[in-house]
């Protein structure tokens, strides 16, 4: 069996099968669709862990292609960039798998929920995998389509109405990317992303239209990526249950656009012709935007996943802006912030889907005093919420770290500013949340909607803690060959912009 | 191995800490037990090599080098003071195991920056030290310590950020993390370089510099006791650290930089004097006292700076001032609240009393102490650089002013004690050693352990020069001031109070703002959604669209745009041909 063609088949037949055949259990087998569930993502955490393992170690390419005709391939590749975003999304999956099987607990719906939401890892993987443009767009819009389900779960008016603007957001993304896709390949022809230089060859009278195409390209993207002001869709989007915010959030959706950005960015045009054709400062600018109005958007909001969301918004920016600032560091903290932004904020959403499950408490005022009933979760959300703040030992840090160095290398000293800003907001809006969590008294009594020997159901504590001391070991063991910013270097280094 | 476990043994007390038995002194002796390694190490003269931890963080350094066995050594002996006294230490609201838990924290931040040598682990610890020293603020959650602790906290994070920007530029600047190879590059830096403003406003926020210091005199008496005692004695000293690990000192001669660390510590060793003495509370009086101190630590970094060749003397009584400093205001902390515990008619008192007056006069440099001996060092360097005799005349007049605010604290903490008569022996005893400690020590470590040059103690100018300032202070106060406690009450309640100011401020600011234009009623900020709707449904939105719907369903311009368009495709096609 040639594992170089088979694995990331397997990889994302892991998910994609198992979607499909939850979809044909009954609503009552939920023991052999959380089997299966488990098992699917198990097995998919192993073998795209084994396949980094090849492909840093032992150096072998891992590649998939079937051929759909005029030339264009429907091309599976493992190389450097998708390690990350595939060890995000199989490492993440897992954990919300078992976040979303007790949350979920006795719900309606529940074989449609897990089957959508099978498919909707399948779609990230997929974009993970995408060895060209074509490939990537069919598993964007897979994406969309498969992400809508999800949105609309509960199926209340607010629902429907947040899923009509999701689709209406990027369905619209999605068609200027088509645009944008295909006029660059009518231009150059079938490509893939190893191909470099492809678009530097064309010559200086094409220069316009390349910039104009990824003008496209990068609205098309944006609207995923929640950059302003194509970000509307995100917060609304929060009346989704707690695990497909999280999933959103943190894996699939967002990270996805910015995911896209990074392969246009660094795969179809290269960063440095990118930087010759003089679009990464305007790219920077949306960022750095995007950065300070999420994070002033945040501060206002006072539903707790509401002001979450913004802080995704404002969070996920900050791979756009390590993109798009020409140094090898930035490069290294978009790529490692992928992964960071990652755990932190799906511990983040958990802590916050454990306090509306337990306490039924959705509002930041009515937060007063819950760390007394919830310690456990609440010692996570601060964890959490400190890495988002960017303060050591939490992931953020190491991020936020590294873009700034990354921002004064490319000769970008406003970064500083921006980073600081951002860090300042950013703890406007976390700690009071923190303080009424740990100092407050609560006002009223508490509702408690569910009964348990622990303050949560483990099924609901678990994944948020383990999601948690991730965030912290990748800071304290940043260093270390294998920590997610390990990795990020040695990425960084495969692609030839790391010494 | 030994380093690892000098700084994180606090750590894993803390985490024994919770299993321990509420009520029960195990839980706070924890905090007693904490400084122990790292004083073991420091005193047994070992020379453990820096050691490098790669994969921790970005590569964990932790050894002595320059500073960090005298710094690890004030770390430990101040947290050591405040723990034994915290092992006793009950009041209302108070609750021993959680506070040893942040206490150890806390503490394991304090070590852990003392002897950290590459900038991001000595901002780890930094944040770990300011974060749990927010804890250790409000752990009373009285109003007076939420209002503190809030200052605190802003101000905290502001001056993390501005650390974290200044360290980033110093790490870029330099391509290291290690700070020996940061200084020589940073002395090679124009003054104006952003690198120093960054940093000056970050870590002087910590220190308490003039103009940073005002969350400082709400922080340090809101705390209780124990933490007060290391907030004042060791965690402000991380701030000036800080500094001397980024500024060029003794390196290169910055003028620039040194007039301004000159004239911010003069300037910070008299506000501390004037506004300690407007206050009634002993505490808040320590705190302004820690202000003026600091103020003149900061003079002496100052010289070091503008000369670079004085370094090599100030360091030495830098060093000594700072364990001076450090440990006669942690036994006056701690003074404040064993003076709870006498009988006036006892015996006790005047043990107290002795107790208090010791470190008081160290601190206002009477002869015979290390007060003394630092302000001739001190005075003895200005001597080698420009200016001296106004400098000199200053320094003067700021030991007056220390012993004014000495005399002051005195004699309010003697007021105080009438009112309280519970009598608790054993927790006395140990506070006199401590102050036993906190004044002999210096000079023990000055003579035989620090390179601080001798002087000739019992010359009579040098005791004469000495004396003369804490007599005269004492007697300016006792004769002048306390006479007229009318005058200075008027003049306290008259005093521009920073924060209450800036509240003032803001409650005058705020209500306009919700008036204007650009915030939005609902939230009271700014929201752009809110400005975009206005825009958009204000009656030129309606206007302007209505205006584009008239003029498109005119069928001539439908169909002009429809023939530009036309054409567009016709030109891009044929440009897609040739």
């Amino acid at each position: 069996m040639n594992l170089n063609f088979w694995l990331p088949v397997l990889v994302l037949c892991s998910s994609l099968a198992t979607g499909l055949i939850i979809f044909f259990l009954k609503e009552k087998q939920s023991a052999l669709r959380t089997s299966l569930n488990l098992i699917g993502a198990s097995f998919k955490v192993v073998a795209v862990h084994y396949m980094a393992y090849r492909l840093l170690v032992l150096g072998e390419i891992h590649e998939a292609s079937f051929s759909m005709g005029l030339g264009f391939d429907f091309l599976l590749r493992v190389d450097f960039l998708s390690l990350m975003f595939l060890a995000l999304s199989s490492n993440l999956w897992l954990v919300t798998t078992l976040y979303a099987v007790g949350y979920l607990e006795g719900s309606a719906n529940r074989s449609r929920f897990f089957g959508f939401f099978s498919l909707c890892v399948a779609a990230s993987t997929g974009i993970a995998l995408a060895g060209n443009l074509i490939t990537f767009f069919i598993f964007y819009e897979f994406l969309t389509l498969t992400t809508y389900p999800l949105v609309i779960h509960r199926e209340s008016t607010a629902a429907l109405e947040a899923g009509r603007n999701y689709l209406w957001y990027t369905i619209s993304g999605g068609s200027v990317l088509f645009v944008g896709i295909v006029w660059l390949h009518v231009l150059t022809g079938p490509f893939n992303f190893t191909d470099t230089g492809v678009l530097e060859a064309l010559g200086s009278d094409r220069h316009l239209t390349l910039i104009f195409i990824f003008a496209l390209l990068i609205m098309g993207l944006g609207v995923k990526a929640a950059l302003v002001p194509l970000h509307g869709w995100l917060p609304v989007a929060m009346i989704a249950p707690a695990p497909v915010s999280a999933l959103l959030h943190a894996v699939a959706v967002v990270k996805a656009g910015a995911f896209g950005i990074v392969r246009v960015v660094f795969d179809v045009y290269g960063q440095h012709f990118a930087g010759y054709l003089g679009l990464l400062e305007p790219l920077a600018l949306v960022a750095t935007i995007t950065i300070i109005f999420g994070s002033v958007r945040a501060l206002m909001q006072t539903d707790l996943k509401k002001r979450l969301a913004y802080s995704t918004v404002s969070q996920v920016s900050y791979i756009t802006l390590g993109a798009a600032l020409l140094a090898p560091f930035s490069t290294v903290a978009a790529i490692v912030h992928l992964a960071h932004q990652g755990i932190m904020k799906i511990t983040l959403f958990f802590c916050a889907g454990n306090i509306a499950e337990t306490l039924g408490l959705h509002k930041i005022r009515e937060l007063d005093g819950v760390g007394r009933r919830m310690p456990l979760t609440s010692v996570m959300f601060t964890v959490a919420a400190f890495g988002m703040i960017g303060v050591p030992p939490v992931a953020g840090f190491i991020s936020k770290w590294y873009l700034g160095l990354g921002g004064l290398e490319a000769g970008q000293n406003w970064v500083i500013g921006v980073l600081m800003l951002s860090s300042l907001l950013n703890a406007a809006y976390f700690l009071p949340i923190v303080h009424s969590l740990w100092f407050k008294k609560p006002e009223i009594p508490w509702k408690e909607l569910r009964k348990s020997r622990l303050e949560a159901p483990w099924t609901l504590l678990l994944p948020a803690l383990v999601t948690a001391v991730m965030s912290v070991l990748a800071c304290l063991w940043a260093d270390w060959i294998w920590s997610p910013l390990g990795v990020a270097r040695q990425i960084a280094a495969g692609m030839g912009v790391y010494p | 191995m030994t380093w690892l476990f000098v700084v994180f043994f606090p750590l894993i007390l803390a985490a024994v800490v919770p299993v321990l038995k509420k009520r029960n002194f195990s839980g706070s002796l924890a905090g007693a037990l904490g400084p122990l390694p790292a004083l073991v190490l420091v005193l047994s003269g070992a020379e453990p090599g820096t050691y490098h931890l790669e994969s921790f963080l970005l590569g964990l350094h932790l050894g002595f080098e320059e500073y960090g066995r005298l710094f690890l050594l004030l770390t430990a002996l101040v947290w050591t003071c405040a723990g034994i006294y915290g092992v006793w230490y009950r009041s209302a609201d108070y609750n021993p195991n959680n506070f040893t838990i942040f206490f150890l924290t806390c503490m394991c931040g304090n070590l852990g920056l003392a002897i950290a040598q590459d900038a991001v682990s000595f901002y780890a610890f930094f944040a770990l030290m300011t974060f749990s020293g927010y804890l250790l603020v409000v752990h009373h959650s009285t109003p007076k310590a939420w209002k503190a602790g809030k200052i605190y906290l802003i101000m905290a994070v502001l001056g993390e950020g501005a650390v974290v920007a200044g360290m980033m530029i110093g790490v870029h600047t330099a391509q290291s993390t290690v700070f020996s190879e940061i200084a020589p590059v940073t002395a090679t830096l124009s003054w104006h370089h952003p690198l120093f403003w960054f940093l000056l406003i970050g870590f002087g926020i910590k220190a308490g510099v003039l103009g940073l210091h005002f969350w400082l005199p709400l922080a340090h008496p809101a705390a209780p006791v124990p933490a007060s005692a290391v907030l004042s004695g060791a965690m402000i000293k991380a701030g000036l650290l800080g500094l001397m690990h980024f500024f060029p000192l003794g390196l290169v001669s910055f003028s620039f930089w040194g007039s301004v660390f000159i004239g911010l510590g003069l300037g910070g060793a008299f506000f501390g004097v004037l506004a300690g003495l407007l206050e009634k509370e002993p505490k808040t009086i320590l705190a302004y006292s820690s202000i003026s101190q600091i103020g003149l630590m900061l003079f002496l970094c100052g010289i070091g700076i503008i000369e670079a060749q004085l370094w090599i003397i100030g360091l030495p009584v830098l060093f000594l001032f700072i364990i001076h400093h450090g440990l006669a205001k942690a036994v006056l902390f701690l003074g404040v609240d064993a003076a709870g515990y006498v009988k006036k008619s006892r015996g006790s008192f005047y043990l107290l009393l002795a107790g208090l007056v010791l470190p008081a006069i160290t601190l206002a440099g009477a002869p015979f102490t290390s007060g003394s001996w630092i302000k001739y060092l001190l005075k003895d360097m200005v001597e080698l650089s420009p200016g001296a005799l106004w400098i000199n005349i200053l320094l003067s007049l700021s030991s007056l002013g220390t012993a004014m605010l000495m005399a002051h604290f005195l004699s309010r903490m003697h007021m105080k004690i009438a009112d309280k008569s519970l009598y608790r022996p054993g927790l006395l005893f140990f506070w006199l050693g401590m102050a036993a400690a906190g004044v002999s020590l210096p000079l023990i470590l000055g003579l035989f352990y620090l390179d601080v040059p001798a002087i000739a103690w019992i010359e009579p100018l040098i005791i004469w020069s000495s004396l003369w300032p804490v007599v005269f202070g004492a007697f300016v106060y006792f004769f002048f001031i306390l006479k007229k406690p009318l005058l200075g009450r008027q003049a306290a309640e008259n005093w521009p109070d920073t924060v209450t100011q800036m509240e003032k401020a803001w409650q005058k600011f705020y209500p306009r703002w919700e008036k204007s234009n650009l915030c939005d009623p609902s939230c009271g900020q700014i929201n752009f959604v809110y400005l975009a709707d206005r825009l958009i449904f204000g009656p030129a939105g309606l206007k302007v669209t209505c205006m584009i719907e008239t003029l498109f369903r005119q069928w001539f311009v439908a169909g002009l745009v429809f023939v530009i368009l036309i054409l567009l495709f016709i030109l891009m096609g044929s440009l897609r041909l040739s």
